[in-house]
This record gives C-alpha cells, sequence and structure tokens, in this order.
C-alpha cells in the first residue's frame, strides 16, 4: 500500500512570532513559526491580519529573531530549527519568497540537550567574537531572559523572569527584585511564571510587556538615571488569553499568539501611564518566610481593545467526519480548545462568504429582445468592444463597436448546428479587439474561431468534450509584476466550459495561435455549471455555478478552485457600491443576493459552538443526529464555586453587576466575550484549585441549532475520559450510553485515583436529555470503551473487561489482565479485538463465545506511544503516536489465515509468547513523520465519489490526510517527483526532507503530497529541468498534482 | 574496520564523551545511564513544540509552565 499524504488545512496553532519591516520601508509584519510552517502576516488598513505567504519548511522550528543591519530599512529573519543549523532569511517581495541568504551548520540535527537552537540571541551591531565579561548565579527559578535597551536608549542589561520575581542584573550594577503580584484567588502552593514578553521601545523610552501563565500583562518600567537603574515597577496592565508570544507593533497594535486557541490583535487604547502600581523594587517586603506577596485583582481590558482574531483549531482533541447536514459534502465536526475557550467547531470544505442584502425579486419581469427576421438569437457573447450574436439555426454575427459608439456588423458566420453558448475573450491592453470566440455546440466540440477581420471567423482550433458544453467563460490572467502578492506572472488565457453533465472543463489557449492545450476536467456537482466572471481583490475570477457554487481563482501564484459554503446559485454578476467594493449579486430560487467573499486560501470554512471546558472525546446518535461530548478539566472549581467566588468578588468590589447574565451562559460554556460579563472565562481563565480538583460535564448537542439539549455536570471531582453508545443483548432500553469516568484523578507525584466508574445512561425525549441508570464502580480508570456482540468491553488500566448489563450495575462476563501498562483504545470487528495500549501499540485479540475467554494472539513489536488510531480492515490497524508518526501495522495474511482456520482456538492459547508478547507480531506496512501529535484518525471521502482516505487532526490544529495509490504509475511517478525535488528544493530550515520524515522511524510508503505541491513555486527553469527527467512537461505534472488534490478534496 | 583502529577506539570514545553529553563508558551504571536517558527526553519534549502542548493540555498548565518543569528536570 503506498499513500500520499496532504496536509488539508495548515496548522493554526503558533510556536512563536516575531515582529519587523520584512519587505522594507515603514511597512510592520509579523513572521510566525506554526510548527513546521513560516508564515508572513501584515495587518491591513482595517487592521484585518492578512496571510502574504505560507512557507512548508519540513523542519520543526523552535525559535525566531528578527535583527537589522546598521543603515538597513529592512529586517531579516534568523529561524533555529531541528536541523542543527541556523538560517538567515530575507524576505522578497518582489517573488513573494523567503530567500535564504545563509545557513551555518553547528551540530547534529534533532532536538537535543547539547545542540543549539532553541534560544536565540542577537546583537547586529557589529559583534565578530565573543568573549566572556562577567557570569553570575541567577535565581534558580529563572525561566527567561528580556533584553534592556542599551547604548543610547537605556541603561542596558537583562531582566531576569523567575518563578514569582522580576530580576534586573547588569554587569557591575547592583541587583533590583520585584514580587511579580498575584491574582488573589490564587492557591498558596502555586507560584507565578512569566511565559512571555515584548518590548516595547521609542525614542525617549522603553517598556516591558510580560504575561504570566494566568494571562495577566504587567507592564515594566526601569527608572534610570543614565546607566543606573534606581528603580523596577510592575504594574498591572490588563489580561488577554495566554499567549506563546506577543508582538508590539509600531503603529500601536499587540498581537497575541495565543497558546491554544483563536489568535488575536489588539490595538493600545492607553500604555498604562497612572502612577499606581502594584509591585516595585522599593517597596519589597522581606519577612521570615520569605519575599511578602503582592496581590492584585483582575479588571476588565482598559488598555486594550481587540480588532480582530485569527481562527486557530489548536488543539483538535476529537475529529469525526459525517455527513449529518446531508449536504453534498461531508461536514468535519472537532472539537477543539482547552477550559473556557473550548468550543465544537464544524468544517466544511469552502470559502465562507458574508452576506450583504437579500432582496426578493418582484415577479413579472419581462426581458424582450428584438429579433432579425424571422429567426430568434439564442446566444449572446460579448466584451468591451465586441458582440457576436448566435441566431437559431446556427448562424453567428459578428458586430463591433465603432470609435462613435456605433454597432458595425462585421461578419457572418454559418455554423454545422445550433449554437450551445459562446463567449469572447477580453479585449488584450492595448488592442482594438480580441481574435478569439469560442463556440460551443451539440455536438459536444468546442470550436476556437477567429476574429481577426483578415481571416474571416474561421476555425482555429477544435477541442471535442465530454458532454454538450452549456456555458463557456475566458479567464485572462494578466501578467502581473510584484502584484498584490507580490509574484510576477506571465500573462494567459484559460478557456472554461461548464458542461451539461456537470463537469468544468479548463484548457489554455495559446495566446498567439489559438491552439488549446494543457486540459483539466473537474467534476463540480449534478447541474451543468454556469460560468460567470467576477472581481476578486482586484482580479478577475469565475464563478461556476452547479449544484453548489465554486470560485476559480488565482491566490499566491495558483489557480485554485474552490467550493463556497453557499446554498445553490442560479445566475450571478459582479455587483459594486460603496458599502461593498467587489460584492455579487446573485439570484437563489426567487431571491436577489449580495454577498462578499471572504478570506482567500482557505480550505475550510468554520462554523464554532463554544463549550464549557477541555473537550475529550465525543460520540454520535447519527439516527438522531446528536453528538454527545465528555468534558473535563483538572485544577478547576465546579459550576457552583465559581459562580458564588465571581459573586462575592463583585460585591465585594462593589461593582454591582448582576450574575443573572452568567447563568444563562453557563447553559452553553459562554459565546464569545460577552459584554455584561466584565469578567469573562475566556479571556480571563478559570480560577485554579488544588490539583486534585476536577470538573467534567456530559453535554448533549444538537449540531444543527447549536443548541445543547442536555448537559449533566458530574460531581464530587468525577471527570469522564470515555464515551460509546452500546446496545446490550436484550433490547430492554434500546441504545444506552456509557461513560467511564474517574474520582479524585491525580497525576503527580504518582498516578492515582480513588475510585473509577462506569455510568450506564439512557436517552430520553428521542435522544436529546439523559438520565442516569445505574453507576458501577470499577478498581482502574475506564479509559475505553466500546461496544461488542451485545456487551460492553472496557479498559480498565491493564485489563480488558467484558460486562453485561444488570438491573443494578454491569456484570463481568470475562476478562484478561495480560496488556502490559493502560488501554487507551478498544475496536472491534466481528469476533475480533484490537486493542491500543498508552505505550505498547496494538494488540489483536478474539473472544471465543462457547469458552468465554479473551486472548491476545498478535501484538506490535515497536513501543508505540498510542495517541490515536483506527480500524481500516480485518488485519490492519493505523495509528498515531505521541512523537508525531502515523503508522500502519497488518497482520500478515497466512498467520490471519491460520487463525481464522483453527476452529477450537486451542493452538493460539498455548502458543508460546515471542518477545515477552504474544506468540504472532503485527507487521508495520506504512511509517510516516507528520512532525505534530495526531490526536485523532478517521477514514473517510470529503467528496461525493472520491477515494476514501485517512483523514487526521493534531494537536497544532491542522488537518492532513492520506490517500491511497490505485496505480502503480502513479506511486512511480511521484515518488521520482518527490526525489528530484528532495535533491533540488531543500527545505527552508536546512533540514533534510527525507530525514525529517524518518525522525523516529524510517519513512515507509508514503509519499510526502506537501514536497510534491511546492513543485508550481520553483523557479520556471528549474521545473522544467525536473519535468525533463520525468519525460514530461511542467504542465502535466501540475495537471497530476491538481488531479490528485481533486481526489481528496 | 581496520586493525589500526582498534587501538584507537577508546581514544575515539574519549572524544565523543567530550563532545556529546550522554555517551556511555564501560563503567556506566544504571542510575547515570537512566538519568540521561531522561534528561535526553526532556530536552526533546522541549524542543518539539506539539508535545510540550499536548502534555500542557493533559496536565492543563501553560505551555510555559511545562517547558519551565522540563527545564527544571534538565
Amino acid at each position: 500500500m503506498y499513500l500520499y499524504s496532504l496536509t488539508l488545512q495548515r496548522a493554526t496553532g503558533i510556536v512563536c512570532a516575531i515582529n519587523g519591516s520584512f519587505s522594507g520601508g515603514k511597512s510592520q509584519e509579523i513572521v510566525v513559526a506554526r510548527g513546521k510552517l513560516l508564515e508572513l502576516l501584515r495587518p491591513d488598513d482595517n487592521g484585518k491580519i492578512q496571510t502574504l505567504l505560507s512557507v512548508e519548511t519540513f523542519g520543526a522550528i523552535r525559535s525566531l529573531a528578527q535583527f537589522r543591519l546598521t543603515g538597513s530599512q529592512k529586517d531579516y529573519i534568523v529561524v533555529g530549527s531541528d536541523s542543527g543549523r541556523i538560517v538567515i532569511l530575507e524576505y522578497n517581495k518582489e517573488k513573494n519568497v523567503f530567500d535564504k541568504i545563509h545557513q551555518e551548520t553547528f551540530g547534529k540535527s534533532g532536538c537535543r540537550r547539547i545542540v543549539p537552537g532553541q534560544y536565540l540571541g542577537i546583537d547586529p551591531k557589529g559583534l565578530n567574537h565573543v568573549s566572556r565579561k562577567w557570569t553570575e548565579a541567577v535565581d534558580n527559578g529563572a525561566n527567561m531572559l528580556v533584553t534592556v535597551p542599551g547604548g543610547g536608549d537605556g541603561p542596558s542589561g537583562v531582566l531576569v523572569c523567575a518563578e514569582n520575581f522580576v530580576i534586573y542584573k547588569n554587569q557591575g550594577h547592583p541587583d533590583l527584585r520585584a514580587v511579580i503580584p498575584r491574582r488573589a484567588d490564587l492557591p498558596a502552593e502555586r507560584g507565578v511564571l512569566i511565559v512571555s514578553a515584548a518590548t516595547h521601545k521609542q525614542k525617549a523610552m522603553f517598556f516591558f510587556l510580560l504575561q504570566t501563565e494566568y494571562g495577566d500583562i504587567f507592564k515594566v518600567t526601569l527608572d534610570h538615571d543614565n546607566d543606573h537603574v534606581t528603580e523596577l515597577k510592575i504594574k498591572y496592565f490588563d489580561t488577554i488569553p495566554v499567549t506563546s508570544s506577543m508582538c508590539v507593533l509600531k503603529s500601536g497594535h499587540l498581537f497575541a499568539a495565543s497558546e491554544f486557541g483563536n489568535h488575536a490583535f489588539y490595538q493600545f487604547q492607553g500604555i498604562g501611564d497612572d502612577a499606581d502600581v502594584e509591585s516595585s523594587s522599593a517597596s519589597l517586603m522581606e519577612t521570615e518566610e520569605g519575599f511578602q506577596p503582592v496581590f492584585f485583582q483582575p479588571r476588565r481590558l482598559k488598555n486594550l481593545l481587540r480588532i480582530d482574531q485569527v481562527e486557530s483549531l489548536c488543539p483538535i482533541m476529537d475529529m469525526k467526519v459525517v455527513n449529518l447536514f446531508e449536504e453534498e459534502t461531508p461536514q468535519i465536526f472537532t472539537l477543539c480548545g482547552r477550559g473556557p475557550r473550548s468550543s465544537l467547531r464544524i468544517l466544511r470544505p469552502g470559502l465562507a462568504i458574508s452576506e450583504m442584502a437579500v432582496h426578493i425579486r418582484e415577479d413579472g419581469r419581462i426581458n424582450e429582445w428584438r429579433a432579425p427576421g424571422k429567426r430568434t438569437i439564442a446566444k449572446v457573447g460579448s466584451n468591451r468592444l465586441q458582440v457576436v450574436i448566435a441566431l437559431s439555426g446556427g448562424e453567428l454575427v459578428y458586430f463591433e463597436v465603432d470609435i462613435t459608439g456605433q454597432l458595425i456588423e462585421v461578419d457572418k458566420h454559418e455554423m454545422n448546428g445550433d449554437v450551445a453558448c459562446l463567449d469572447i475573450a477580453p479585449v488584450p491592453e492595448g488592442r482594438q479587439r480580441s481574435r478569439f470566440l469560442a463556440v460551443g455546440s451539440y455536438d459536444n466540440t468546442i470550436r476556437i474561431l477567429t476574429l481577426d477581420p483578415d481571416e474571416g471567423m474561421q476555425d482555429l482550433s477544435v477541442q471535442s468534450v465530454s458532454s454538450a458544453p452549456e456555458s463557456l467563460l475566458f479567464l485572462e490572467v494578466q501578467a502581473s509584476v510584484g502584484g498584490e502578492d507580490g509574484a510576477d506572472h506571465p500573462a494567459s488565457l484559460f478557456l472554461n466550459a461548464g458542461l451539461q453533465n456537470g463537469v468544468l472543463f479548463r484548457t489554455v489557449v495559446d495566446m498567439v495561435t489559438g491552439q488549446l492545450s494543457d486540459s483539466r476536467s473537474r467534476f463540480l456537482g449534478l447541474r451543468a455549471p454556469k460560468l460567470f466572471s467576477i472581481i476578486v481583490r482586484g482580479k478577475r475570477a469565475m464563478l461556476c455555478l452547479s449544484s453548489r457554487p465554486w470560485l476559480g481563482y488565482i491566490h499566491q501564484g495558483h489557480f485554485l478552485l474552490t467550493p463556497l459554503s453557499y446554498e445553490t446559485l442560479e445566475y450571478a454578476a459582479s455587483f459594486a457600491s460603496d458599502q461593498c467594493a467587489e460584492g455579487v449579486v446573485a439570484v437563489a430560487g426567487d431571491a436577489l443576493r449580495v454577498f462578499t467573499i471572504e478570506r482567500l486560501g482557505e480550505t475550510f470554512n468554520e462554523t464554532v459552538i463554544p463549550l464549557r471546558y477541555t473537550p475529550r472525546k465525543f460520540v454520535l446518535q447519527p439516527k438522531r443526529k446528536l453528538l454527545v461530548i465528555i468534558e473535563s478539566d483538572q485544577k478547576a472549581f465546579s459550576a457552583e464555586e465559581r459562580e458564588a467566588a465571581k459573586k462575592e468578588c463583585f460585591e465585594a468590589s462593589g461593582t454591582g453587576e448582576n450574575g443573572n447574565g452568567n447563568a444563562e451562559k453557563m447553559e452553553n460554556g459562554g459565546d464569545d466575550e460577552d459584554k455584561d460579563d466584565p469578567l469573562s472565562d475566556e479571556n480571563y481563565g478559570y480560577p485554579n484549585a488544588e490539583s486534585e480538583r476536577w470538573v467534567s460535564c456530559i453535554r448533549v448537542l444538537d449540531p444543527k441549532t447549536a443548541s445543547t439539549t442536555c448537559l449533566l455536570e458530574l460531581q464530587e471531582n468525577e471527570a469522564a475520559f470515555s464515551i460509546c453508545t452500546v446496545n446490550f443483548h436484550d433490547k430492554e432500553y434500546g441504545t444506552l450510553l456509557a461513560v467511564g469516568t474517574a474520582k479524585g484523578l491525580q497525576f503527580w507525584p504518582k498516578k492515582s485515583s480513588t475510585a473509577g466508574f462506569i455510568h450506564i445512561y439512557r436517552f430520553l425525549e428521542d435522544g436529546r436529555s439523559l438520565e442516569l441508570l445505574h453507576k458501577t464502580q470499577v478498581e482502574g480508570v475506564p479509559t475505553a470503551l466500546c461496544q461488542f456482540q451485545g456487551r460492553l468491553l472496557a479498559g480498565i488500566g491493564p485489563v480488558l473487561r467484558l460486562y453485561d448489563l444488570g438491573k443494578r450495575r454491569l456484570l463481568r462476563k470475562c476478562e484478561n489482565k495480560l496488556f502490559p501498562n493502560t488501554i487507551v483504545s478498544i475496536h472491534t470487528y466481528r469476533d475480533r479485538i484490537y486493542v491500543g495500549d498508552i505505550q505498547e501499540s496494538f494488540h489483536y485479540c478474539k473472544y471465543r463465545r462457547d469458552e468465554n475467554q479473551l486472548y491476545i494472539f498478535a501484538d506490535d513489536s515497536v513501543p508505540r506511544w498510542l495517541t490515536a488510531s483506527y480500524h481500516i480492515d480485518f488485519d490492519t490497524m493505523a495509528g498515531a503516536d505521541k512523537f508525531g508518526n502515523v503508522y500502519f501495522v497488518r497482520l500478515p495474511q497466512d498467520v490471519s489465515d491460520e487463525i481464522e482456520e483453527d476452529p477450537t482456538g486451542g493452538k493460539i492459547k498455548w502458543e508460546q509468547g515471542k518477545l515477552n508478547g504474544a506468540p504472532n507480531k503485527v507487521e508495520e506496512i506504512v511509517q510516516f513523520h507528520v512532525g505534530d501529535v495526531v490526536t485523532c484518525l478517521q477514514k473517510a471521502s470529503l467528496i461525493p465519489g472520491g477515494g476514501e482516505c485517512l483523514i487526521y487532526g493534531t494537536v497544532m490544529g491542522s488537518l492532513g490526510a492520506l490517500l491511497a495509490f490505485t496505480s502503480r504509475d502513479d506511486v512511480d511517478f511521484f515518488s521520482h517527483l518527490e526525489m528530484h525535488l528532495r535533491q533540488d528544493n531543500p527545505p527552508l530550515c536546512g533540514r533534510d526532507h527525507m530525514a525529517y520524515r524518518s525522525a523516529y522511524f524510517p519513512v515507509k510508503d508514503v509519499i510526502d503530497g506537501d514536497l510534491c505541491e511546492q513543485f508550481p513555486t520553483l523557479p520556471l527553469d528549474l521545473q522544467r529541468k525536473i519535468a525533463d527527467e520525468l519525460d514530461r512537461t511542467p504542465g502535466e505534472i501540475l495537471k497530476k498534482l491538481e488531479e490528485v488534490r481533486n481526489k481528496i478534496i | 574496520m581496520q586493525a589500526s583502529d582498534r587501538f584507537n577506539i577508546n581514544s575515539q570514545l574519549e572524544h565523543l564523551q567530550a563532545k556529546y553529553v550522554g555517551t556511555g563508558h564501560a563503567d556506566l551504571n544504571r542510575f547515570e545511564w537512566a538519568v540521561n536517558i531522561q534528561r535526553d527526553s526532556y530536552a526533546s519534549y522541549v524542543g518539539h513544540y506539539p508535545i510540550l502542548a499536548y502534555f500542557a493540555i493533559a496536565e492543563n498548565e501553560s505551555i510555559g509552565r511545562e517547558r519551565y518543569n522540563f527545564m527544571q528536570g534538565l
């Protein structure tokens, strides 16, 4: 089995971010590292963050820094990664690429203890050699250094951030120490740690913003007299969700890259200039128990105003692909986020649009055309200066507009039959007329006719197609040099045809000869696509209206054809007004709609439903179209306690806020920052509790109406970890819900819990509500549940147990205690059970009903720390491990047959184990390093009629797919293409591509589609060189790449 | 391996030990070996952000706190 790996949704979480002027001049840009991606972002004039460039680097980016050479107007990027190399990049505005300027190797690849790459320090002002000037031991809890500007700008030195303290240090200068203020409700045993820092420097002043692990930002200032610092002041600034990086932009904005959930872009409303400070080095109090803590109370945002959000799926906790809404394509349901910022996100392939207006058309409108003679005008095509009409019977009449604006008949032409559709190419710049007319006929052909008066409307080329064309459109891509995306593109002309069988046919028209070449076709929907030309981002784009609308447009130098997430449209046209510069007006049913298209270049658009706690898992009730979600959080107070604490806090501060806004909010876990809730949990986080405290809930959610129909909050530190639906033998209750919980679970110093339970719930009110049937205590944490032959299989620590339903509790039927560590997943198929161990990969088991025995007959020889698993077929399992690998294991066919043929099972039962495990071993058939912790796997097809592929979701919020190749030729072609790209297009951060994909285990039978898709970004001569070696043209390679992508999405 | 290298292997090992922390030697005891493995693991966790994030979700801590804990154990 050979697989093609393709990232569908690029990672959305951010590892680190820097800001500067990377394209030179006055512009302000942000460079973010998203795991293995490097992206350049720029806030536009409206304060919306736009992505200019996104590059896959095939290496783990660990740190970024920017520097500027003296006298230069431009910042450079320094990247520290796992490549054992340091790389300096420059953003090339003209070509819209990152150019590698320098690469310095200093060690082995990988994230090792002694190979640098984790931290970067920059001094571009003439640092040639390093000599040690002074050393000093710092506080044992020190975790971060922040540079204090030196030279003419400040006193120089560093801020040492340690647990609970910020310390100023400089050579030959006494230390200044100030405590970091604590939230009043923080448990005494918890420290306060600075997790991110940003420096703002202006001509006359500078300050630091330091964010704690609870999200509070403090402004740190230094009172200094030349080089002598007299006081270190810490003042509470504002509270925003915890970030991994903050960037203060010169334009007065703050970019906050959240560690989980959406990123935000803020505008400074003030810089916290008031005189009152919470903590200062001057007021430091030392007592016998150490330094006296300083307390503060968070308040609502005063200095920051959020103006934009960048959506982030990070982390994806669970995912299911299912067509619950019965749309043309399935939806992807993902559980995202953590704590109060958790959400269920429903992803649909396609672009998001925003509707501006809807108008119901008045009926009775008549359009009248005066037809010459007895014949009727069948079709019309026109551009700025030319008109062609097709009369019934197949006669074409060609007009031109003269200088005075008169229509003049120029030529006539008789076709063989009726004309199905026609279109004239747009008039090229600086020309009088366009030379090309495309005519589609009912004999399944498309002809290109010349409109040159000297040649007299003769055929230039003929193209036969699979079905009669319904609509034709010339799409001209103008030559651009340094356009919006910065890159150069040669002019080209595409002819698009919507065929009656629902296929969009696209071909390149030679701008001189009119010959057609390089044709592609794609099935769009059940109706013949109607094609319309519209303007998007100042460029011509194509709207294809089939059973759903599609947009064809150029993005970062690629032609993309993406569905729009909108209802079926009949007709459309460009629409511009003061309110919307680039709108589209369309007819849908009997309504007239005006809309604009947002955020080009995205694969999915999402609907967000907020949740209360970190979602763990969910199951589906496909018949009733409801989701059941379990959510749980450690170290948090229960809902009642939080409510009470909040009330108390408001009463104490005398703000007189009413708490009733919260009661409603609790129902759904909170919408986005509520105006009447001054301290929303989404922004401020849940207050911290002791580590054995847990909160958890079971939620029944109707995704269609985005409403929670039932929410059960578990009591007394019980937390839910596993869930499944089960139909027991006696069908008394029908489908039941089983939930595995643990009470008082602690991971530290040793994993322990006071009790574990399996709850059995009954669905009421057509599945909308739950009723507890009974609760069975078990000896450990039930981390995996699964239905099996009308019974319930539970994985409790190292024990696999089969339960049956009793009146008062579950009844043990059978068990196997021979699993190595903790069972985390159970899949079943016929009488086989596939058990995933947290540390030891898969175990294949069999249940013998007559002997009532469970035994393990095969396992894996490789220790895999499973994070996700999926059952592929009778002998095959797909899994993902903690280190970012996806792999498939398969039981060899002969072993499988032998086991199935053994009627008594006695042979396997008494067979000797091998390698301290089962007698048979599964074989690894596929192995691939994704570079991100995969948390969920599912086999699904994302397009109607498309092949099934394995979809995965990751902690960093990316989605990818693995598609199995169907022909040997494709495998050969793509492995050669991959090989050439590895040689000629080495990854940006200096990591070897093959080594990266084999970081933990050698890559096996997977072709990296993300690398192959970098082919179009290569320089043209390099493309040609690679194509020559593959005996193809660059166009053919592009077509292949497009084809394989279209099979997936 | 050539015959001359056999006499050389000790010096090679010494060179490796000087260059790479954690290179073992003949008298390494069980504890030292385990400490080395543990530290290597921690260093790898700190370097791989997605793994840090994974732990952070499990323990309901910030990623910064996780990194700090692993650095302290290093």
